[in-house]
This record gives C-alpha cells, sequence and structure tokens, in this order.
C-alpha cells in the first residue's frame, strides 16, 4: 500500500473538478438558477411602530375626550363648538348624552335682590341633571367663579 | 462536464450595474455558488434558496462591492449558507457534511468521500480553491480571514486528506 504524498493530493484535488458532476436533482436547481431573475422587490416598510403609536395617540385621545365630555359637560359642548373637531365630537357628545338636540332650552328668568338668575336650558338623564344657568347675563361665558362677586 | 465557468468577469469594477450586467455575472456564477452552499451541508432546495437571496440580497447592496464579482458573490452565499443555522441550536456532528448525492466524480470517488469527511471550514476551502479555482487571497475573502489563515486551513485540509485516504486504504485494502 503505497501512502498518497500532498503532492499527489494536490494533483488530484486540481484533476477533480473536470471530473465533477452534479446529480440530476442538482443539475435540475442549478439550471432554475440559470433562469433566475433579479428582480427588484418593493422593500418592506418599517413604519409599523410608527402607525401603531399614532393610532395608539389618536385612540388615547379620543378615549379622553370622551371621558372628559362624559364628566364635564361643558367640555363637551366647548368640544362640538371647535371649528375641525366639532363634526368628530358631536359622535363623542352623542355618546356622552350632551347634544344640542337633547337639551331643552327652557330661557326662563327670576330677578331677585337686584340680581337675575336665567335658566337657559337643561337636560337630564338617568344619571344626572344638567341645568345651563346665567346669572347677571353671564355665566355661559366668562368665568364662573366670579359670580357674585361684582354684582351689578 | 467541467464545472468550472470561468469568467471573463467583467464586473470587475465598482461601478454602478445595470440589471442584465448584474445577472450576466450572476448566471456565471450560480453554479459555483449552489455548489458550495451543497458542499456546506445544504439540501437542494435550501441551496437554491440561499443562492436566490443571495442573488437578491448582492443586488441591493451591490453599490458595497469592491474587485470582482465572483469572490464577492461567493462570500455571500458561504456567509449566507454558513450562517443559516444559529449557534445555539444542539446539532448532532457532522450534521454539515454534504449528503452524497451532491456531486459524484467519475474517476476519484475515493477524494470526493474523503473530502466530505474534512470540517466545513477546511472543506469549503479546498473546493473554492481546487474546484472554484480561486485564488488564495479570493479564498481569504470569501472566508472573511487573512490569506496566512487561508493557506493553513487549505494545508491542514490537504494533510486531513491524505490521512483519510491512508486510513480508508488500510480499512479496504483491495
Amino acid at each position: 500500500m503505497n501512502a498518497p504524498t500532498l503532492e499527489e493530493i494536490d494533483a488530484r484535488l486540481r484533476a477533480l473538478p473536470a471530473t465533477l458532476r452534479p446529480s440530476s436533482k442538482d443539475a435540475r436547481a442549478i439550471a432554475r438558477l440559470e433562469m433566475f431573475r433579479v428582480q427588484e422587490r418593493p422593500r418592506r416598510r418599517k413604519h409599523g411602530r410608527l402607525v401603531a403609536a399614532v393610532l395608539a395617540a389618536l385612540a388615547l385621545l379620543v378615549i379622553g375626550n370622551g371621558i372628559a365630555a362624559y364628566i364635564a359637560p361643558r367640555y363637551g359642548q366647548a368640544l362640538a363648538q371647535v371649528p375641525l373637531v366639532g363634526g368628530i365630537s358631536a359622535k363623542l357628545l352623542e355618546f356622552s348624552g350632551v347634544t344640542a338636540s337633547k337639551v331643552t332650552v327652557v330661557n326662563d328668568s327670576s330677578p331677585s335682590s337686584g340680581h337675575t338668575v336665567r335658566l337657559v336650558a337643561a337636560y337630564a338623564d338617568g344619571l344626572r341633571t344638567v341645568l345651563f344657568i346665567a346669572i347677571d347675563g353671564k355665566g355661559l361665558t366668562g368665568n364662573p367663579k366670579a359670580y357674585g362677586r361684582n354684582p351689578v | 462536464m467541467i464545472l468550472r465557468e470561468h469568467s471573463n468577469d467583467s464586473m470587475t469594477t465598482s461601478e454602478p450595474v445595470q440589471v442584465e450586467e448584474f445577472e450576466a455575472a450572476f448566471r456565471q456564477v450560480s453554479r459555483s455558488a449552489f455548489l458550495l452552499a451543497r458542499q456546506l451541508g445544504r439540501g437542494t432546495d435550501e441551496a437554491l434558496d440561499i443562492v436566490q437571496e443571495a442573488a437578491l440580497r448582492g443586488w441591493r447592496h451591490r453599490a458595497t462591492r469592491r474587485g470582482d464579482f465572483r469572490p464577492w458573490f461567493l462570500a455571500i452565499v458561504y456567509r449566507q449558507a454558513r450562517n443559516r443555522t444559529p449557534n445555539w441550536l444542539p446539532l448532532p456532528g457532522g450534521w454539515d457534511r454534504p449528503g452524497p448525492d451532491a456531486v459524484e466524480s467519475a474517476i476519484d470517488p475515493e477524494l470526493l468521500n474523503a473530502l466530505r469527511d474534512l470540517p466545513s471550514r477546511q472543506r469549503a476551502a479546498l473546493w473554492l480553491r481546487y474546484v472554484d479555482d480561486l485564488a488564495i487571497a479570493d479564498v481569504a475573502r470569501v472566508m472573511r480571514c487573512t490569506e496566512t489563515a487561508a493557506k493553513q486551513l487549505l494545508f491542514r485540509g490537504r494533510e486531513a486528506l491524505r490521512r483519510h485516504l491512508i486510513s480508508r486504504s488500510m480499512e479496504d485494502p483491495k
């Protein structure tokens, strides 16, 4: 038995490519590769997180406004009067119950001790009763905490 | 069938390339790339996927290419084929050996069998150097090592082949 030398191994390795034959399955795969075309595929947009964050912020805003409008009807009214958002917030106000159609206009006034208390409108449901009151013409606008301090 | 398919490598510079030019260069190297992936222990379908994926990746990053297309593309395939399996996965020894049906040699099947038993890096180095006829510098480039390390891998690979052939001939003295 002759042990092959490194030179012989080298020569055999050099002769190897000329004798190599891929299996039929591999040959088919190679043929498929030769038909392969590099096409520009649209890269996946990695804005998923940003979109999710924006959606979450919007959801938070809508829910927060809904809750605030439910707890503070005046906030709901103010929201309804905002030019662009008002249309959207109308739905929320319907949810919170305070809509113009559901508020009954009373507009009745009573003078006493030089002051005039006017009941502008009222709203009531199973949970709450909301009265829109103006004192000396103030109330629906201005600072409510200032009522009575500077009587006319 | 001769497996070397060189290559008047038209894409030797890193100028902007058109898709047709890239595809022509890819076609010249696709067979070598596929067989390299097979030598790294990948099955036929997986090797096909690897080479196609490498082509897409190569096309996307074509601006980063420096030097010849062939070693650059084979380096992508080598990396893809080697890194496909995570390191933490407990695999049996020799899992990355090519299957017996990867390639056949009508004249020297013994050498091919011995090659199959080598560690994957030595096998890849020998394959790139002798079957793909790459220069040692290109072998080093594909395998991301220094030229000295590539030379060492080749030397150790040849030594290991010799030992394998001797032990096989002792087992089967016919």
